[in-house]
């Protein structure tokens, strides 16, 4: 559990400390106060970066250099520190991991928040980030393995652009082709195996959410479920030459989620996506305890705004059966003290 | 910054352009420099032009030399059987810190990365495979950074030896996350002497 939380020039934050005693905490206070922005510190105490911002300079404090966040996680102190260099420094009781994906899973977190919609309105990246956020938490080696097949790719589609000036080397075009489908080929294993197993979950949460009987899907969609990926590439070689960059790969994965057989994208009500985001992500949270053996801490981005209340009371239903830390933030107190009324372990924080 | 001398800003914005150095410290070396004896500043600008207009690559290695052969090829006590390929000077500088290696060195001149625009024919693979040729070389040690382009590149030169002759590579673990120049002495020396092979490093695919 996390009990104490500290930022300093972390986003809107100059410095503020939090003490939380209760496994439900709720943060209620107007938009634009800084709510959303000690959600996602936790969130960068798990995983050394930010939910909401892609690059690090964007968690500091505007015209600070530098920032501090520290968690106390049961009886180990976790501080994330960048330095005025730029310099990202990771520590667990004050001794400093030399890798970050040593760290990343120890404390694992599900943060849900009003965009994740997009991961199932939006375009295939959103769901690719989805299950990498997933995968990365699980397997220490999977985020190693992206990083290198991402680089790979990058240096196969610069050769394919460079040939249109000059022969390219064979023997490193080779090499290319050979570690992209080395990685990609175990990278796909790893999304496969792990969206067969997320499925029968988020049945079971989204009944649970929804209170019908609808059926729900999510299929992995592969071009390497259609052969090895090292035949794919020799057949789309010569396309590759001539677009210039590398048509087949788990880079083009995408994930399909639909309701009683229909896509979801495009069949569904704004209920019923909602539903079933809920339901991914709580398949998330229970994958992630199962095989880590360690009750992620769940991160509930003012998710009642525009909920039906049937939806919100099945929700806050399954929120409390967790058993596990939770923070919400929300605009309205009255809608969080309704929700949680009856429970007694919550704790209310006004944020201004 | 607003000087009442053109010279001083000129020379200022010199200074600036080095790496690391701001206009601050710039204007602090100016400064310290004005207070010099003249023969002094033109022993010290001298030096910095004689260094540029005078440095040469050793014909055999590419390390940087005052003549043809640099001091290291120069040595006869050096092993010449063995021949240690790094990316740049900084490296052969590196190594010769730790004084635990005794054979020659060949610099490359970078690394195999097509976005970057470098490509084999950009380094001085060629003058490498010749020279491995036409001498008694029995062992290539390969110390390029643990990156994927220093691995593509490895790979790429692995392809081009006469396959008999035994090549190695650092351990691994050294110089984590960073390049071979920031490695401390001893980690740096530990791992040259326990170099493995380099199939260890590079998967053979064929
Ligand atoms: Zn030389």
């Amino acid at each position: 559990m996390l009990s104490k939380l500290f930022l300093y020039h972390f986003k809107n934050y100059t410095e503020a400390s939090f003490d939380f005693s209760q496994p439900i905490c709720c943060f209620y206070g107007p938009n634009g106060a800084g709510k959303t922005n000690i959600l996602d510190a936790i969130y960068y105490l798990s995983f050394t970066k930010s939910y909401f911002s892609s690059f690090d300079h964007q968690v500091i404090q505007k015209d600070q250099k530098g920032m501090y966040t520290k968690g106390i996680f049961d009886k180990t102190q976790i501080d994330c520190i960048i330095r005025e260099n730029g310099k990202k420094e990771v520590s667990a009781n004050g001794k400093q991991y030399e890798r970050y994906a040593n760290h990343i899973g120890k404390y694992p977190a599900v943060i849900i928040a009003p965009d994740d919609i997009d991961l199932i309105n939006g375009y295939s990246d959103t769901r690719r980030r989805f299950i990498d956020i997933l995968l990365c938490q699980l397997k220490p080696t999977y985020l190693s393995h992206l990083v290198d097949y991402n680089k790979y790719l990058a240096q196969r589609n610069a050769l394919l652009k460079s040939s249109k000036s000059k022969a390219i080397d064979s023997v490193v075009h080779n090499h290319y082709k050979t570690e992209l489908c080395r990685l990609g080929t175990l990278i796909y294993q790893e999304r496969k195996e792990i969206i067969e197993e997320l499925t029968p979950l988020a049945q079971k949460f989204y009944s649970q959410i929804a209170n019908n009987k609808e059926k729900i899907s999510i299929s992995y969609k592969s071009q390497l479920s259609e052969g090895a990926m090292h035949d794919l590439l020799d057949q789309v070689q010569e396309k590759d030459f001539a677009t210039m960059r590398t048509n087949v790969g788990i880079h083009k994965d995408d994930l399909q989620f639909e309701i009683n057989s229909y896509q979801a994208k495009n069949h569904s009500s704004q209920g019923q996506k909602k539903s079933f985001l809920f339901a991914i992500k709580f398949a998330e949270f229970a994958l992630l305890k199962k095989d880590l053996g360690n009750s992620p801490i769940l991160l509930l981005d003012d998710i009642f705004e525009k909920l039906d209340v049937e939806r919100s009371q099945h929700l806050v239903n399954l929120i409390t059966e967790l058993d596990t830390q939770v923070f919400i933030t929300d605009t309205h107190k009255g809608r969080l003290t309704n929700a949680f009324e009856g429970h007694n372990n919550v704790q209310f924080e006004s944020i201004k | 910054m607003n000087f009442s001398s053109k010279l001083i800003t000129d020379a200022v914005d010199a200074f600036s352009q080095l790496p690391g150095i701001g206009k601050k410290s710039a204007l602090r070396m100016v400064l310290h420099l004005l207070k010099q004896e003249e023969n002094m500043v033109s022993q010290f600008t001298n030096s910095i032009q004689d260094m540029r207009m005078n440095i040469k690559f050793c014909n055999e290695c590419f390390n940087v030399s005052d003549h043809d052969l640099c001091g290291i090829c120069v040595q006869s006590s050096r092993r010449a059987s063995s021949i240690c390929l790094v990316e740049s000077i900084r490296e052969v500088i590196a190594i010769e810190s730790t004084q635990q290696y005794n054979g020659l060195y060949h610099v490359l001149g970078g690394l195999i990365s097509p976005l970057d625009g470098i490509g084999p024919s950009d380094l001085r693979i060629n003058e490498l495979v010749k020279r491995v040729e036409e001498n008694d070389t029995q062992e290539l040690i390969v110390a390029l950074s643990p990156t994927l382009e220093g691995d593509t590149t490895t790979y790429y030169i692995s392809k081009q030896i006469d396959p008999t002759i035994k090549i190695t590579t650092l351990s691994r673990g050294v110089a984590f996350g960073g390049e071979l120049e920031y490695a401390d002495e001893m980690t740096l020396a530990k791992s040259l002497e326990n170099r493995v092979p380099i199939t260890q490093v590079v998967k053979n695919d064929d």
